[in-house]
């Protein structure tokens, strides 16, 4: 692969990351960058240690105890710094599996996307409406529980509550799963806007791998809690062995 | 109508003591589903502290800010509760690491050995906050008495209740803490400390069970005897409400008040009344095993 420039200043930097579940070991040692503006992508299969890593960033506690390895963002190391402080810092997470408040409306599940930057009304009222005019049927469901959505509906709401924390760093974990086509299509679309117009940086796990590709600037293969390969999207999407593998073909 | 009126009285002042105590208890299970058995001892603590600063065999100052410290002292022993029963547990589970069922009730049996230390075993009158209200000091309803301490405890208690349940529901710090009781982990990524959270159900559960203590002691006296039961009382309502559930707690508290006042006033039984709310509490678990409002989780996968 080839050792692309990678613009604008290193946001997050992962080294030597290993996760331990008991006996088995989820990550062996994992490092890669995510640069400022850059859209990143991890591929790899089930169990490959995708969800792992991002939760270990995010600084899920029980995650956090079983790693070890040097991260660092914005300059920062944020290994063992508790999640509720690192989300301070800017950084959203939508994980796996939706996990929205099911017992908290539409509504109240939005407004505590926003929590890390409550005292800012006028922002947080905006993005609101932004929501709901993306996403039409959350605004039809505001006030029911969330708990009582469809599974793609609470996707949706799991993606806009993320969004509503104003990140600036986005950790995606496969946002896509359970959406219709067209809302996985939109959903794409908000990224690269995100990316485009924001400044977001994001990171970004996918099930549908080629879209992934097609919407990164970069990416990284991890297989069995190791990185394989990595490099350039457009390039790791060219290549025989991730096609093979990730791309059907 | 006479009976009536007394099972109401007795019921609602009843009802209101423990209702404040279930509060507590459930804010504690939400964030931390943990059952706080120290929670009969905050009562003591809280009681206690009121008499030290409100009477003058000790240090006598205003009633109002006896009253302050008294839930001070109550809150910063719900803190010390968590700080010694469950922060040293580290992470755990709940349901499977049943530790905290020993600590708890130690830290409880602990409190109130500090507080028969200090002041025996007796129980000791105190002044009401409010004593009168423009000269008026309770009237006859039917031909029972009502008294001015009665009326405080119960209105007090409902409209310390409301604003408790509007900040619940309709502050974001009150949807933030809701959330830490439905996916703790969850929350914390969105930038919500977890640990405060427990921390505050901790000292809130403190300071309520002051409020109910110094509200109810001009009518019973403090001491171990008098507040025995408000502990395991209080308990049977919030699992019989649903545990969880801050609504369900106070409900249930008004229900095991009411139907204890009525087994008391219009049965005439005194002895065995412990025994038939339990007896209720048990057929209730039996038919309801998520107590009577417990709402199922409304979790769809
Ligand atoms: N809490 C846990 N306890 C024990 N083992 C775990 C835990 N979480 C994950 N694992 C294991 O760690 C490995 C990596 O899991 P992870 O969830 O990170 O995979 P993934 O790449 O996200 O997979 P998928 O694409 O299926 O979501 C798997 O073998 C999994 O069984
Ligand atoms: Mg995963």
């Amino acid at each position: 692969m080839s050792d692309a420039v990678r613009p604008g200043p290193t946001v997050l930097s992962v080294r030597d990351l290993v996760v331990t579940y008991g006996a088995a070991t989820a990550l062996h040692g994992i490092s890669f960058e995510v640069h400022q503006g850059e859209v990143v992508t991890i591929i790899g299969g089930n169990g490959a240690g995708k969800t792992t890593t991002l939760r270990t960033v995010s600084g899920v506690s029980e995650v956090i105890q079983k790693s070890t390895g040097e991260i660092t963002f914005r300059e920062q190391r944020i290994d063992g710094m508790p999640a509720h402080r690192i989300a301070k810092m800017g950084l959203a997470h939508i994980p796996e599996g939706r996990r929205v408040f099911p017992q908290l409306s539409v509504a109240e599940n939005l407004e505590l996307g926003s929590f890390r930057r409550r005292g800012d009304r006028a922002a947080v009222a905006e993005d609101l409406a932004d929501m709901y005019r993306r996403f039409p049927v959350l605004a039809e469901r505001k006030e029911q529980y969330a708990g009582l959505l469809s599974g793609g509906e609470q996707q949706m709401l799991a993606i806009a509550r993320g969004l509503m924390a104003g990140p600036s760093f986005l950790v995606m974990d496969e946002p896509s799963l359970g959406l219709a086509p067209l809302i996985v299509n939109q959903m794409f679309e908000i990224i690269q806007q995100l990316a485009a117009d924001s400044g977001v940086t994001i990171l970004l796990v996918e099930q549908v791998a080629t879209k992934a590709l097609a919407v990164a600037d970069y990416a990284y293969v991890l297989e069995s809690g190791a990185i394989t390969a990595h490099g350039p999207a457009g390039e790791l999407a060219a290549d025989p062995l991730v096609k093979k593998a990730y791309l059907g073909g | 109508m006479e009976d009536l009126v007394l099972v109401l009285r007795v019921g609602l002042v009843e009802g209101s003591v423990l209702a404040l105590i279930a509060f507590g208890y459930s804010l504690i299970f939400a964030t931390t589903r943990v059952v706080n058995f120290a929670q009969g001892a905050l009562v003591l603590v809280g009681g206690m502290a009121y008499l030290q600063f409100a009477d003058a065999a000790f240090t006598e100052v205003p009633v109002w800010l006896a009253a302050i410290l008294a839930i001070a002292v109550a809150a910063a022993a719900g803190a010390a509760v968590y700080a010694v029963a469950i922060l040293p547990l580290g992470r755990f589970n709940p349901t499977v690491d049943i530790g905290w069922i020993i600590t708890t009730f130690a830290i409880g049996a602990i409190l109130m050995e500090l507080v028969a230390r200090r002041y025996g075993t007796l129980s000791y009158p105190v002044p009401p906050i409010i004593a009168s209200v423009n000269g008026w000091e309770g009237s006859s309803v039917a031909e029972v008495p009502v008294s001015v301490e009665q009326v405080t405890l119960v209105l007090g208690t409902l409209g310390l209740l409301a604003v408790l349940e509007l900040f619940h529901h309709k502050t974001i710090y009150g949807r933030a803490f809701r959330a830490v009781a439905q996916d703790s982990q969850m929350a914390s990524m969105l930038g919500i400390s977890v640990r405060r959270m427990v921390v505050l159900s901790f000292v809130l559960a403190g300071a309520l069970a002051a409020v109910a203590a110094l509200l109810v002691g001009p009518l019973i006296n403090v001491g171990p005897l008098p507040f025995q039961l408000f502990g395991i009382q209080a308990f049977i309502a919030v699992v019989l409400g649903g545990l969880g559930s801050t609504r369900g707690a106070i409900v249930g508290a008004y229900i095991v008040g009411l139907l204890a006042a009525f087994l008391q006033v219009v049965l005439g039984w005194t002895d065995y009344v412990q025994f038939i709310v339990f007896g209720v509490f048990l057929v209730v678990l039996a038919v309801r095993p998520t107590g009577i409002f417990g709402e199922p989780l409304v979790e769809k996968v």
